[in-house]
């Protein structure tokens, strides 16, 4: 029984536990999605809920997205009464807050798959998080969804 | 028979002068009264057109896969239309997929009924054959129509569409454009009957194509 606990302790106190801990994301993205591009345009978008875990304002700039040639993030907004987009080059996500990435928002924009992107697929969206590389999965979604599956 | 002779004065003629008075403030009086009738009639008619909305769309000639296409050789009995431009990636697919959706919610005698069409705006990067492959991947039966700037800015105007081609140095594209975005929802001659703004649902586009059918 001695054992056990000290095994435990040791268990809980050991570098690797200690390491987890620390490389815990300050970021977490909800519902990660990319649109699977359609021929006749090069550029499909992204959305998701980037939730700040900490309690401190976090920055998050994109770096890349393969097969992507390019990614940015885009914010569209009302202009004259049309709809325009601008570059957005840095997200500031409260302290415990979020920021939700949606249709007619902030949204990822990418560019120029060198491959083709097909739905059910699970793509790999580098970001800068307080200036740290981080890695995060999106899944590739069909723009329509096919028969049978549609939403009520 | 008589010799009337105008009287210029009320030293002249005094009573002839009072009957030529009063028989030409008669005449004015009726004019005025005709008038007021017609200022009103006038202000009921605008009142009317003004419950009604303004008349807005009309026919319009395009090219649909490389052959004129001319709206009123195509008209359905409700017509969706929509313009924005392929490269587009947030407010036209998503209003794209929500009609394709909402179609889907249609029984196929309402489904027939209708259609939608998606007008390329982007003259320089936009063919009538991409932006018909572009719409037919919503939904088979879409329209993917362009043209010369002209004919594009010919076709839209009628419906209030309006689009700016924004230069974009910063963006891997180079440019983005701002347009209306608005789902026209026409009649048979073109006419506009309703219209869906955003943000709208996949429910809400059905509900108003069933409305309008």
């Amino acid at each position: 029984m001695k054992l056990m606990t000290l095994a435990a302790l040791a268990l809980v106190f050991s570098p690797a536990a200690f390491a987890a801990k620390e490389t815990k994301s300050s970021l977490n993205i909800g519902e990660a999605r990319i649109f699977a591009p359609l021929k006749g345009s090069n550029a499909t978008a992204g959305y998701g809920t980037f939730i700040n875990t900490t309690d401190k304002e976090v920055s998050v700039t994109i770096e890349k997205a393969d097969p992507f040639k390019a990614v940015e993030m885009h914010e569209t907004v009302e202009k004259d009464g049309r709809m325009a987009m601008q570059k957005v080059e840095k997200l500031t996500i409260p302290a415990k807050g979020s920021v939700d990435l949606k249709p007619g928002g902030n949204h990822i924009m990418l560019f120029d798959p060198n491959r083709e992107v097909k739905a059910e697929e699970t793509l790999k969206v580098t970001l800068k998080v307080n200036g740290k590389s981080e890695t995060y999965d999106f899944k590739v979604i069909p723009r329509v969804k096919p028969e049978g599956h549609h939403h009520h | 028979m008589m010799l009337h002779l105008p009287c210029y004065s009320l030293a002249e003629c005094p009573f002839r002068f009072y009957i030529q008075t009063m028989k030409s403030l008669k005449k004015q009086m009726l004019i005025a009264f005709f008038a007021g009738v017609l200022a009103l009639a006038a202000l009921g008619a605008g009142l009317w057109f003004s419950q009604q909305g303004p008349r807005m769309g009309g026919d319009f000639s395009l090219i649909h896969e490389g052959a004129t296409w001319i709206f009123s050789e195509h008209a359905k009995p409700l017509n969706l239309l929509y313009v924005g431009y392929a490269k587009c990636p947030d407010v036209c697919p998503m209003a794209l997929s929500f009609s394709a959706q909402a179609f889907k919610m249609l029984t196929s005698k309402e489904a027939a009924r209708v259609q939608l069409i998606f007008i390329s705006v982007d003259t320089k990067n936009d063919t009538a054959e991409s932006v018909s492959i572009y719409a037919k991947q919503f939904n088979p039966e879409f329209i993917g129509l362009t043209g010369t700037q002209e004919a594009i800015d010919l076709a839209i105007k009628p419906f209030g569409a309006t689009y700016m081609v924004e230069e974009n140095p910063k963006s891997y594209l180079g440019y983005s454009i701002a347009h209306t975005d608005r789902i026209f929802i026409l009649n048979k001659k073109g006419i506009v009957v309703d219209s869906i703004s955003s943000p709208r649902s996949a429910d809400e586009i059905a509900q108003k194509i069933k409305e309008n059918l």
